[in-house]
C-alpha cells in the first residue's frame, strides 16, 4: 500500500492536450474530477491508471508505477470505464469472476457489501447483454469493487444510475480502503460524498481544493455558468 | 439463465466418439463378415482418414472461435479473415504449376501468411477501430483471392478438374502423417489457449477493462491471429477448402451450451470434430456407385441447413443477446 505520485504527466491528442506538472494521491483519499465534457477527465484517469502512456513519472509507494507490466499494475488498481461492453451472454456473476488475481476477489462478508451496495444480488445468474443500462452499470461498478484494490478508477460510475443506486454507490466508496479517483458530472453528489476535489479545464487542473475551500467562482471557472450556493449544494443561476 | 449443472464437456466426447466409431464401421467397402482385407480397410483406410477429418473439423471450429473472440465479430472466421482464400489461392497455383502435393500445403501456407500480413497491415494503418478494418480488408482479399483462383482456371485449362475438386474440399488424401501433424499443432495451440484462458476470459470485456485487468490486449490479440491464421492455412493446404464449419461450430455451441471462455475452447473443436466425421461419413456414402462427394459440398449444404434452424429457434443466443 502506498500513495501515488506523479510528476509531469502530458499527452497532446491533436489539438487537446493534458498536462499535469505534480498530482498526489494519498492512499484511501476519495478525490472527484469535475469539469466540463471533453475537459480531459477521462485522460487523466486513463494515465493514472497506466492505460495511456503520459510521460513523465508516476510513484506508487517504491514502485515506478508506469514502467510496470499491465499485468503487474492490475493487481493494485480496478478501472471502471465510461463505456463497458460485454462479448456474448456472460451472467452477471461470471463476470465478476473475470480476473488475473484469483486471490484478490473479495469473499464472505466483504463481498456481501458489494452485492449489497449495487443491488446485484438479484441478477447475479442473468446474461449481461438481457440487462437494462442502469443494471448494466450496477453489474460493472459489482466487477470493479469486487476485487481488492489500492486505487479504483472510476468513469462517470454514476451517470445511468436512478437516485438510489447512486446514493448507494456513494456510502459504498466513502466506506472502502482503496483510494478512489472518479470523474463526476453530478456536481453536489460529489460534493456530499468526496473529501478532494480536482477541477479541470482544457485539460489543466485549475484547482484542486479540499470540500471546505470549494467555492462558487471556482466553479463557475470550469463549468462556464453562473452558480448559486445553497449550504453545501451549488445551483446554476436561473 | 440457468447454471448449468451438467458437465458440458462429457455428452459432446460421447458423441464424438460415437460418430468416429460409425465413421470407422461404415463406409463403401463393407468390413463384414470379417476377413483379413478388413483389417487392412479399418487400419490402412479408415482409420487415418477418420482421424483425419476429426482434426481438422477440430481446428475448423477452434479457429472460427479464435477469430471471433479476437475481432469481437461473430462473422470472423478463416472466410472473412482472408487466410482460407489466399491458402487456397496459394494451392491452386501449386497445382497449376507442379501439381506435387508437398508444394501445394507449403504454397497453401506461403500465401496465407502474405495474405493475412497484408490485412493487418491495412488494419494497422487504419485510423481507428482495426477489428472491424481486420475483416472489411480481409473480405476484399477473398475477392481478389477468388478473382486470381479464377484466373488460374481460366489459364491453365489442363489443371482445371484438378483446381475445381482441390477447392471444393476433400479428406481423400488423408494420411496419418498429416494427421498427426495436424493433431500436434491442435495440441500446441490448445496448451498455448488454455495457459491464458484467464487473459481470454478478460478479453471478454471491453479493451480498457481487460487492459486495466492486467491483459497486453493488442499482444494477444496479436498472438491469436497468427495463431489461428496458421492453424486455418495447415488445414487447408491439406484438405482444401472446407467451408462454413469454422463459422457455425463455434455459433453452435453457444447457442446449444454456453458462453463461458472454457466453454468455447473445449466444446467448439469437439463439435467441429464430430460434424466433419460425420460429413465425411456421408461423403463417403452417399453415392451408390461407391463414388465420393467431396466433402465441401456436404459440409456447406448441410451445416447451412443446420444454422438456419438455429438461427429460427435460438437466434438470439448465438452471439449475445
Amino acid at each position: 500500500m502506498g500513495e501515488l505520485v506523479c510528476q509531469g504527466l502530458g499527452i497532446t491528442k491533436g489539438a487537446f492536450s493534458l498536462a499535469v506538472p505534480s498530482l498526489r494521491l494519498a492512499r484511501g483519499e476519495k478525490v472527484a474530477v469535475l469539469g466540463a465534457n471533453g475537459c480531459g477527465k477521462t485522460t487523466l484517469l486513463q494515465s493514472l491508471a497506466g492505460l495511456e502512456p503520459a510521460g513523465g513519472e508516476i510513484h506508487f509507494g517504491a514502485l515506478r508505477w508506469d514502467r510496470l507490466s499491465p499485468q503487474a499494475r492490475a493487481a493494485y488498481l480496478s478501472y471502471l470505464p465510461q463505456e463497458s461492453e460485454v462479448l456474448f451472454n456472460l451472467s452477471v456473476r461470471e463476470i465478476c469472476e473475470l480476473t488475473l488475481y484469483r486471490g484478490k476477489l473479495l469473499r464472505g462478508e466483504e463481498r456481501r457489501r458489494v452485492l449489497a451496495a449495487t443491488e446485484i444480488t438479484e441478477l447475479e445468474h442473468r446474461a449481461y447483454p438481457s440487462l437494462s443500462g442502469g443494471e448494466k452499470r450496477r453489474a460493472m461498478l459489482a466487477r470493479v469493487f469486487c476485487r481488492e484494490a489500492d486505487f479504483i478508477f472510476l468513469d462517470e460510475p454514476t451517470a445511468p444510475l436512478d437516485l438510489r443506486h447512486a446514493a448507494l454507490l456513494m456510502r459504498h466508496i466513502t466506506g472502502v480502503t482503496a483510494g478512489v479517483v472518479a470523474a463526476l458530472h453530478d456536481l453536489n453528489l460529489a460534493v456530499c460524498y468526496f473529501d478532494r476535489f480536482l477541477l479541470m479545464k482544457h485539460g489543466r487542473i485549475l484547482f484542486d481544493k479540499r470540500k471546505d475551500e470549494l467555492e462558487s467562482g471556482q466553479l463557475e471557472e470550469i463549468y462556464g455558468i453562473g452558480l448559486a450556493r445553497h449550504g453545501d449544494h451549488f445551483v446554476p443561476e436561473p | 439463465m440457468t447454471a448449468r449443472q451438467v458437465n458440458p464437456y462429457f455428452p459432446l466426447v460421447i458423441l464424438l466418439v460415437a460418430v468416429m466409431a460409425a465413421a470407422l464401421l461404415f463406409g463403401q467397402v463393407r468390413l463384414f463378415p470379417w476377413t483379413d482385407e478388413s483389417w487392412n480397410t479399418l487400419l490402412g483406410f479408415r482409420l487415418p482418414r477418420v482421424l483425419f477429418a476429426a482434426v481438422n473439423g477440430a481446428v475448423l471450429a477452434l479457429a472460427g472461435t479464435l477469430y471471433q473472440i479476437a475481432l469481437r465479430n461473430p462473422l470472423a472466421e478463416g472466410f472473412t479473415t482472408g487466410a482460407a482464400s489466399s491458402a487456397a489461392l496459394g494451392g491452386c497455383l501449386a497445382l497449376a504449376l507442379w501439381g506435387n502435393p508437398l508444394l501445394v500445403s507449403l504454397s497453401a501456407l506461403l500465401c496465407a501468411g502474405l495474405g493475412v500480413f497484408t490485412v493487418c497491415g491495412v488494419a494497422a494503418r487504419a485510423a481507428s477501430g482495426g477489428r472491424v478494418t481486420i475483416i472489411l480488408a480481409g473480405i476484399a482479399l477473398s475477392v481478389m483471392a477468388g478473382a486470381g483462383i479464377s484466373f488460374l482456371k481460366y489459364f491453365f485449362e489442363d489443371s482445371l478438374s484438378t483446381m475445381v475438386f482441390w477447392l471444393m474440399g476433400g479428406l481423400y488424401a488423408a494420411t496419418f502423417g498429416k494427421a498427426l501433424l495436424l493433431l500436434a499443432a491442435l495440441g500446441l495451440a490448445m496448451l498455448f489457449l488454455l495457459r491464458r484462458r484467464s487473459e481470454l476470459g478478460l478479453m471478454f470485456l471491453d479493451d480498457q477493462s481487460a487492459r486495466a485487468s492486467g491483459v497486453n490486449v493488442r499482444a494477444l490479440r496479436g498472438a491469436l491471429f497468427v495463431l489461428t491464421t496458421a492453424l486455418v492455412a495447415l488445414s487447408v493446404s491439406f484438405c482444401g477448402v472446407i467451408g462454413f464449419l469454422g463459422l457455425m461450430a463455434p455459433h453452435a455451441v453457444r447457442a446449444l451450451i454456453g458462453h463461458g471462455v472454457m466453454v468455447q475452447l473445449i466444446c467448439s473443436p469437439l463439435l467441429g470434430a464430430a460434424a466433419l466425421t460425420l460429413f465425411d461419413l456421408i461423403s463417403r456414402t452417399i453415392l451408390p456407385e461407391g463414388g465420393e462427394l467431396p466433402v465441401g459440398i456436404i459440409t456447406s449444404a448441410a451445416g447451412g441447413c443446420f444454422f438456419f434452424i438455429l438461427l429460427l429457434r435460438k437466434g438470439g443466443r448465438v452471439w449475445g443477446s
